[in-house]
């Protein structure tokens, strides 16, 4: 079955309401017990993301792993305020949605974080009300060149929806690159006034 | 007036781009330069600044283009060194002509940008260490 004719719109929770989640994880242990002194320490977290998602490892387990990258952490940060990224406070973005909602136009809300975090969110946040709950999909953990190129595909599928009706709002420049070659318009996501500035463009707004 | 900043900014290399529009035009702000310049310079051979629109279909034909001109996958004398595989990196940075440093006319306390323009760092280095830049302002 075919979903809503016309644009839909789709956001993904991480990098736009939300930071991503290894920036996150980086910014909290660096806050509480300085620079990591690792040249790349997104490496240590490879993967994470998509194993929280599938169930196949829970935030106990990975702060535990963190723990033994980074002892101090453990000494001064209590596990949930380093595991939950909070929501930003962002009335311009809020504002978009509200315009976007009022147009008509079926958002959607991308997330490939635990299910878990988003619950919390849900209780302590309006965001999951510009979004309706049968309008939200949940990734299952797709990282890398070769998985990010059939990421257009997967949405396509999970949203039964025609790829000419989608428009991914995307915070992830390969990512976005992938959609718009895949043949869906994207919009990089810098900012709310951009991202508007986009859409006047596009004569949604 | 010379006002002058040293950035660090962080990327992902690998086509990563940075908008910078809204920082510059803080730091423009910032300087209390009425009447000028303020010039971005990238201190890298592996990326550029450029002024384009922020549209993720011109950013995805500019990769193209640049990869129909050099593969990243093909022979490049410089990895003969043996220090790093980023030949395809240094010959877009030469080939793309304002790859160094873009200047932006102040006027009125304001960039001049079209409504269209966008300050972009593009980053094509294939690790993710931090990037350094200077911006200046020159003017009064």
């Amino acid at each position: 079955m075919k979903g809503s004719m016309g644009t839909n719109l789709f956001f993904w929770l991480g990098g736009i309401f939300v930071q991503d989640f290894e920036d996150f994880v980086f910014s909290q242990i660096e806050r509480h017990v300085g620079k990591t002194g690792v040249i790349n320490p997104r490496e240590l977290l490879l993967d994470w993301a998509p194993r929280l998602q599938k169930g196949e490892a829970n935030l106990n387990t990975l702060f535990s792993h963190l723990s033994t990258l980074f002892t101090p952490v453990l000494d001064v940060l209590p596990p949930e305020s380093l595991l939950v990224p909070p929501l930003a406070k962002n009335s311009e973005l809020y504002n978009l949605l509200s315009d976007l909602k009022k147009r008509g136009i079926p958002l959607w809300l991308m997330v490939d974080y635990p299910k878990e975090w988003v619950s919390q969110m849900a209780t302590s946040s309006n965001l999951l009300r510009y979004f309706k709950p049968e309008k939200r999909i949940w990734f299952s953990g797709i990282s890398g060149s070769k998985e990010i190129s059939s990421l257009p595909g997967v949405l396509q599928d999970m949203a039964q929806l025609q790829l000419s009706d989608l428009l991914v709002i995307d915070p992830d420049i390969r990512r976005a690159m992938s959609f718009v070659r895949a043949g869906v318009q994207c919009i990089h996501f810098v900012n709310a006034a951009q991202t508007k500035r986009e859409l006047v463009f596009r004569k949604l707004l | 007036m010379v006002k002058t900043e040293h950035w660090v900014v962080n990327t992902s290399g690998n086509f990563d781009v940075i908008n910078l529009t809204s920082k510059v035009r803080s730091f423009v702000e910032q300087s209390n330069c009425q009447e000028g310049q303020v010039t971005l310079y990238f201190q890298h051979t592996t990326g550029a600044v450029i002024i384009a629109e922020h549209e993720v279909g011109i950013l995805a034909d500019l990769q193209d283009t640049l990869h129909k001109i050099n593969s990243p996958d093909q022979f490049y004398h410089h990895h003969l060194r043996g220090v790093d595989q980023n030949g395809h990196a240094h010959i877009w940075s030469i080939l793309v002509s304002s790859s160094a440093s873009i200047t932006v006319p102040v006027s009125g306390g304001e960039l001049l940008l079209g409504a269209l323009q966008d300050i972009l760092l593009v980053d094509w280095q294939t690790d993710d260490k931090p990037r350094r830049l200077v911006v200046q302002v020159l003017g009064e």
